[in-house]
C-alpha cells in the first residue's frame, strides 16, 4: 500500500496505535527486486514471471501476505525432506504460521496449535521490535534473546513437519476434528515442548534461561504484560499448580517440562478435554481448573480475578479462560 | 427498481431537429461561435406530464429568459441497472409555472396537480400545518435564487449554510408539465472537470459554445478552443441512455397510462422520439479522462487535431481511416452506413488508436463502457476483459473489436467509452514538454485540485467520483486496476485517496475484492476520526497503524494498514483495503497547496499534484521507507503560449516500504 503522508498529518491520526517498525531480517527474504537480482545474478527470475517458486521473497510480499509468499510457504511446507531453517525469526516465522492458519482450516481441520504459536510469537516479535523498553536490557545483546530464537526457529522447523502431515501428509483427506484434532495437538504439543524446547532449554546459557524463566514468571511483569494484551501467554505460569515445581524453565533436567506441557494444552482447550483427558486429569492444574469453572458458573468471577494472580482455583479457570479466547479469536482482526 | 421515460410520451412529438449534437455557429456580439446542443430538445401535441426518471432530490429554477417556465433538476439516487456514465443530474426544462406554483406566486400549486405538489400537500395535512406550503419548499427561495450563474450547482446541493431541504421525489412521479413548446431534458454526467453551473438549471437550452478558430491560430488559441469543446463530454445524448432500455425494462407513461417497454418497443415507439436514433457514439479518452488527441500527443501538431483512428465496419471494406474530430468536436458519431445489414443482433466495429512508440510504447486500452460481439445482443466486458493490451503494429495498436446493438436494421444508440492509458515501461520516456502531461510515477498527476470542494460550507465530509482512473502500480504493488479517485476532510486532515474498482487479474487465486466506495456521504455527525481509520475500523482484514521509524536522534511516523488475523489473498469474500493508495495532509497544508495553484495555473484546466524527489530510503533499523516531495503542475500562459508548469509546496511526504 501508499499511504503517503505529511509528518503533520500523521499526527492528526490520533487512534492508531504507535510501533515501532520492525527492523528488518534477511534470509529468503529481499527488501526489493534489485537486492534479489544482487544477491542472485544470472538465477535471478525476471519480476513478471517470479512467484515464488525459488522460495526466495519479498518483505513486502510477506508483509502483503501476498501470493509469491504463499507460493513460498506452500513449498517451505510441502518439501520432504522437510526444509529446516528457511524461515527466520520472529516476525517471518509469525507471518508463516499465520498462513498456515489459513490453509489449515481451508483443510477443515480444527487444530489449534497454530493459533497459540501465532499468539505466542506474535508477542515475542511485540515485545522484542516493538519497542517494549523495559525489556530491552534483558534482550540487547542477551543469551535470553539467544534462547528465544533457537525455541523460535527449533519448534518452527519441528511444526512444518506437522503441517505437512495436516495439508499434505496423513491427514489431507482426512479432517481432524474434535477429540481427533485434540489429540493432534496433544501429541504435538508433547514433542514440541518436551523434545524439541527441551534441547533449546538445555543448550542455552543459564543467564538466558533465567531472563526467560523470570520473563514468564514473574507476578510483577504478569500485571505489566496484561496491560499490554500479552497477558494471555505468560499469566498462567502459577508455579504452584505443578507437582514438581515444573514450571521452573532454570530447573534441570526437565526445564519446567510439566508446565511447559500441560498450560498450552489447557489454554487451547480449557473449554473441553484437558481436564477430562485421562493424561492431565490427576494434575492439579486440571483439578484447579475443574474445580475453577464448577465456581465460575454457579457464582461468577471474585474480585481478585482483575489481576489474575492465583488466588483461588476460579482464578486461575478465568485466566485460562481468557487466555483461551484470546487465542481462538487472533486470526478474526 | 423502476426507471421511467422523462415525460409522458403520449402526445411527444418525434423530434427532427433541436436534438443533442453540433448545431449551426451564431454570432454573438459580432464574434463567431460554434455550438454543440447538449439539451434534447422536443415538442409535444399539447403539454406533457414531465417523469420523475428515478428517485431522487430536486431543486427547481425559473428559466431567465421567461419566467412562466421552470427547470427542474432531479438529482438521482438509484444507479442505472446497465454498465454506464455515473449520472449526476437529469435537468426538466420548460416546465409550466402554474404546474408547480399558485398563482399568488408565493404558494405551491393547488392539491391534484401532480405528484410532487400532492406529496407536498399530504406532508403538510398530515402534519396539521394551518399554513400553505410555500415554492421555497421547491427551491424557488431566495437564499437560491439570489446565486450567480456561476456557482456549482453542487455547492448547493451539499451546502451547509443556504438552509434548504430539497425535496424527494420516487420513480413515475408526475412532477411538473412541460410546455409543450418548450420541452428539454438534458442529463450530466460526474465529472471532475466538468462542474456544472448554476447556469444550466436556469436557461432553455445549454449550448456549449466555441470562438471559432482564425485560419493561422496560436498555440494558446487551438490549444484553449479544443479544451473549451471538451465540455460536450460533462453531458450525455439522452437517446443513448434510453436506447440501453433495449435489454431491460422501463416504465412509460402512454397518455397517462404506465406501459412497460423493452426491445421492439424501446427501438420503435421510444426512440422514434429522437432523432439521434440509429447513431452510436465512439468516446475515446486518453488517461487523464480527456478526449484521445486534448493533449496534442497523438496527432501531427500542437495547432493540429487531426486524429486518425482506424475503424472496419465489415471485412470486405476493411479498416479505413476515420478523423476521430471529424464533426468538429471531441466525440465521434458511427452511423450504420457499411454494415452487414443482414446480420441480426449486433454489429462489429474493430478499432485501431493511433500511438507511437515515442509517446506511449505500452498502451493500454480500457474498456470502460462497451459490448462484446457476440451472436446474442452484446453484453458487457467482464471485469478483466476490460484490460487490452495496445500491441503497437505501424504506429497503431492492435485491433479491438466491441459489438454495437443492431436490430430493426439499424442500430441501437450505443455509447462506448475507451480509454487509451499506459502501462508501465521500461523504456525512459522525456517528460512531456509543451501542453502536454506526463505521469512520471503513479501518484504523480493522479490527483487534481479540482478534486477540491469547499468543506467548510459543505454538509459532506467525503467524495469518491465515480470515473474509472487507469493506474499502473504494478512495479510496487503488482497489479494494475482502474481506481476511483475521492477525497475527504477527516480527523483534521485532507486524504485524498485512488480505490482500486476494477482490477486486471486474470489468476483466479490472485482475485480479491475491491472495496466498495462511491459516492458523497459523512461519517456520522462528526469528523474527529480520520477516513483511512474509520476504513480499517470496519475492515477484516488489517489495522490501521503507525510506524516510528528511527533516524538518530529523530522519529519519523508512517501509516501502514498492517495485516493482522485474517490473510486474504484468495480470499475473494474480503475486501482488500490494502489496495487504496493515497496522500494526507492537514487541512492547513491543503489550503495552501490550493492557494498556490489557484495563484499560478488556469483553474480551468487540469491542475495536478506532482510528486519530484522520489526516494527510498532506510531507517537505522533498516527499515525502508518512501520519501517525495509534492509540487504542483498546471496550465500557465506565457508569450502567448499554453504550457505545463511546475510550483513547488515545500511539502515532504513519506510511506512505509518500497512504494
Amino acid at each position: 500500500m501508499a499511504l503517503f503522508s505529511t509528518q503533520e498529518a500523521t499526527a492528526n491520526f490520533t487512534k492508531t496505535v504507535s510501533i515501532p517498525a520492525e527492523p528488518f531480517r534477511a534470509g529468503r527474504e529481499f527488501k526489493s527486486y534489485e537486492y534479489y537480482q544482487l544477491y542472485l545474478g544470472d538465477n535471478a527470475i525476471p519480476l513478471a514471471e517470479w512467484e515464488g517458486q525459488d522460495l526466495y521473497w519479498l518483505r513486502r510480499d510477506r508483509e502483503l501476505s501476498n501470493h509469491r509468499w504463499h507460493r513460498a510457504a506452500h513449498l517451505i511446507t510441502s518439501a520432504q525432506p522437510s526444509l529446516e531453517n528457511y524461515l527466520k525469526p520472529f516476525a517471518q516465522i509469525n507471518s508463516y504460521y499465520k498462513t498456515i492458519h489459513f490453509w489449515i482450516k481451508g483443510k477443515n481441520h480444527e487444530s489449534r496449535w497454530v493459533n497459540g504459536a501465532f499468539y505466542l510469537v506474535n508477542d515475542l516479535t511485540d515485545a522484542y521490535y516493538k519497542g517494549v523498553t523495559f525489556l530491552a536490557d534483558w534482550f540487547t545483546p542477551t543469551p535470553a534473546y539467544n534462547l528465544l530464537q533457537a525455541l523460535n526457529l527449533a519448534i518452527a522447523n519441528y511444526a512444518i513437519t506437522k503441517f505437512y502431515e495436516l495439508l499434505y501428509g496423513v491427514y489431507a483427506e482426512v479432517p481432524q476434528k474434535g477429540v481427533d484434532a485434540y489429540i493432534f495437538d496433544r501429541n504435538f504439543i508433547e514433542i514440541e515442548q518436551g523434545q524439541v524446547a527441551l534441547g533449546a532449554y538445555s543448550t542455552a546459557e543459564p543467564e538466558g534461561r533465567e531472563v526467560v524463566s523470570k520473563l514468564f514468571n514473574d507476578t510483577g511483569w504478569r500485571a505489566i504484560l496484561k496491560d499490554m494484551d500479552v497477558t494471555g501467554i505468560f499469566i498462567p505460569a502459577f508455579p504452584e499448580l505443578f507437582d514438581d515445581g515444573g514450571s521452573d524453565l532454570t530447573l534441570p533436567p526437565n526445564y519446567g517440562k510439566d508446565a511447559r506441557i500441560q498450560i498450552p494444552i489447557a489454554m487451547l482447550y480449557c473449554d473441553f478435554n484437558f481436564y477430562n483427558d485421562p493424561a492431565f486429569s490427576t494434575t492439579k492444574l486440571a483439578k484447579a481448573l475443574k474445580n475453577g469453572e464448577t465456581i465460575y458458573k454457579k457464582v461468577g468471577l471474585p474480585p481478585s480475578a482483575i489481576i489474575p494472580v492465583y488466588t483461588n482455583d476460579v482464578d486461575v479457570y478465568f485466566a485460562f479462560l481468557r487466555a483461551h479466547i484470546n487465542i481462538l479469536n487472533v486470526f478474526n482482526k | 427498481m423502476a426507471f421511467y421515460f422523462f415525460a409522458d410520451i403520449g402526445a411527444l412529438d418525434s423530434q427532427s431537429d433541436f436534438q443533442f449534437g453540433p448545431t449551426e455557429n451564431t454570432s454573438i456580439a459580432g464574434v463567431e461561435y460554434e455550438q454543440f446542443l447538449v439539451t434534447s430538445r422536443h415538442t409535444g401535441q399539447n403539454d406533457l406530464d414531465a417523469v420523475a426518471i428515478c428517485r431522487g432530490q430536486i431543486i427547481v429554477q425559473e428559466q431567465t429568459d421567461n419566467q412562466s417556465l421552470l427547470n427542474i433538476l432531479l438529482k438521482p439516487i438509484d444507479n442505472l441497472p446497465f454498465v454506464f456514465p455515473g449520472i449526476k443530474y437529469y435537468l426538466y426544462k420548460g416546465i409550466k409555472k402554474s404546474s408547480l406554483v399558485a398563482s399568488n406566486d408565493t404558494d405551491i400549486a393547488q392539491r391534484d396537480s401532480n405528484d410532487l405538489i400532492n406529496s407536498i400537500w399530504a406532508f403538510f395535512d398530515k402534519r396539521n400545518y394551518t399554513t400553505n406550503p410555500t415554492k421555497e419548499l421547491l427551491g424557488l427561495n431566495d437564499s437560491i435564487d439570489s446565486l450567480i450563474d456561476t456557482i456549482d450547482l453542487d455547492d448547493i446541493f451539499e451546502s451547509s449554510s443556504l438552509d434548504v431541504q430539497f425535496w424527494s421525489v420516487q420513480p413515475g412521479n408526475k412532477i411538473g408539465k412541460f410546455d409543450k413548446d418548450a420541452i428539454g431534458f438534458e442529463i450530466i454526467t460526474n465529472s471532475l472537470l466538468h462542474k456544472p453551473k448554476l447556469a444550466v438549471l436556469r436557461n432553455a437550452s445549454t449550448f456549449i459554445q466555441v470562438q471559432t478558430l482564425s485560419s493561422t491560430p496560436t498555440q494558446k488559441d487551438f490549444f484553449e478552443h479544443w479544451h473549451k469543446k471538451e465540455a460536450i463530454l460533462g453531458f450525455i445524448d439522452p437517446c443513448s441512455l434510453f436506447s440501453e432500455f433495449y435489454n431491460k425494462e422501463i416504465s412509460v407513461f402512454v397518455d397517462g397510462v404506465v406501459n412497460k417497454w423493452q426491445g421492439d418497443d424501446i427501438n420503435q415507439n421510444l426512440l422514434l422520439k429522437f432523432a439521434n436514433k440509429g447513431l452510436c457514439y465512439l468516446d475515446i479518452r486518453n488517461e487523464f479522462n480527456n478526449s484521445i488527441n486534448y493533449l496534442k500527443n497523438y496527432g501531427p501538431s500542437s495547432v493540429d487535431n487531426t486524429t486518425n483512428i482506424q475503424i472496419k465496419k465489415n471485412e470486405e471494406l476493411g479498416f479505413y481511416n476515420i478523423n476521430y474530430y471529424s464533426n468538429g468536436w471531441p466525440i465521434l458519431v458511427i452511423d450504420k452506413n457499411n454494415f452487414n445489414e443482414s446480420l441480426r443482433n449486433f454489429q462489429s466495429l474493430s478499432i485501431k488508436m493511433p500511438c507511437s512508440n515515442d509517446e506511449n510504447p505500452s498502451p493500454l486500452i480500457y474498456l470502460d463502457i462497451a459490448s462484446k460481439p457476440s451472436d446474442n445482443f452484446p453484453t458487457g466486458f467482464s471485469q478483466k476483459e476490460k484490460f487490452v493490451d495496445g500491441l503497437i503494429t505501424d504506429s497503431y495498436t492492435q485491433e479491438l473489436e466491441v459489438g454495437l446493438p443492431w436490430a430493426d436494421d439499424n442500430l441501437l444508440n450505443k455509447l462506448t467509452r475507451l480509454k487509451l492509458v499506459r502501462k508501465t515501461t521500461n523504456e525512459n520516456l522525456l517528460p512531456a514538454t509543451d501542453a502536454n502531461i506526463r505521469r512520471m510515477d503513479y501518484l504523480d498527476c493522479l490527483f487534481p485540485l479540482q478534486i477540491n470542494y469547499d468543506f467548510a460550507n459543505s454538509t459532506l465530509t467525503t467524495k469518491v467520483f465515480d470515473e474509472n482512473i487507469y493506474l499502473d502500480v504494478s512495479e510496487t504493488h503488482f497489479f494494475d486496476a482502474a481506481f476511483n479517485l475521492g477525497i475527504s476532510f477527516t480527523g483534521g486532515n485532507v486524504t485524498l485517496f485512488a480505490n482500486p474498482n476494477i482490477i486486471n487479474q486474470n489468476d483466479r487465486n490472485k482475485e480479491r475484492q475491491t472495496l466498495e466506495l462511491v459516492g458523497d456521504w459523512k461519517f456520522g455527525n462528526e469528523t474527529s476520526d480520520n477516513l483511512l481509520f474509520n476504513l480499517s475500523e470496519d475492515d477484516l482484514s488489517s489495522n490501521l497503524v503507525t510506524n516510528v521509524l528511527f533516524k538518530g536522534e529523530d522519529e519519523l511516523h508512517v501509516l501502514e494498514f498492517q495485516t493482522s488475523g485474517a490473510d486474504i489473498e484468495g480470499q475473494f469474500s474480503v475486501p482488500d483495503i490494502r489496495k487504496i493508495l493515497s496522500l494526507n495532509f492537514t487541512i492547513e497544508q491543503w489550503n495552501n497547496i490550493v492557494s498556490i495553484a489557484n495563484s499560478n495555473f488556469l483553474m480551468d484546466y487540469w491542475v495536478f499534484l506532482g510528486i519530484t524527489n522520489k526516494l527510498v530510503l532506510e531507517d537505522d533499523n533498516q527499515v525502508n521507507y518512501t520519501s517525495m516531495d509534492i509540487i504542483i503542475k498546471g496550465f500557465q500562459v506565457t508569450d502567448n503560449s499554453l504550457s505545463v508548469q511546475e510550483a513547488t509546496t515545500n511539502l515532504t511526504v513519506i510511506a512505509y516500504g518500497v512504494v
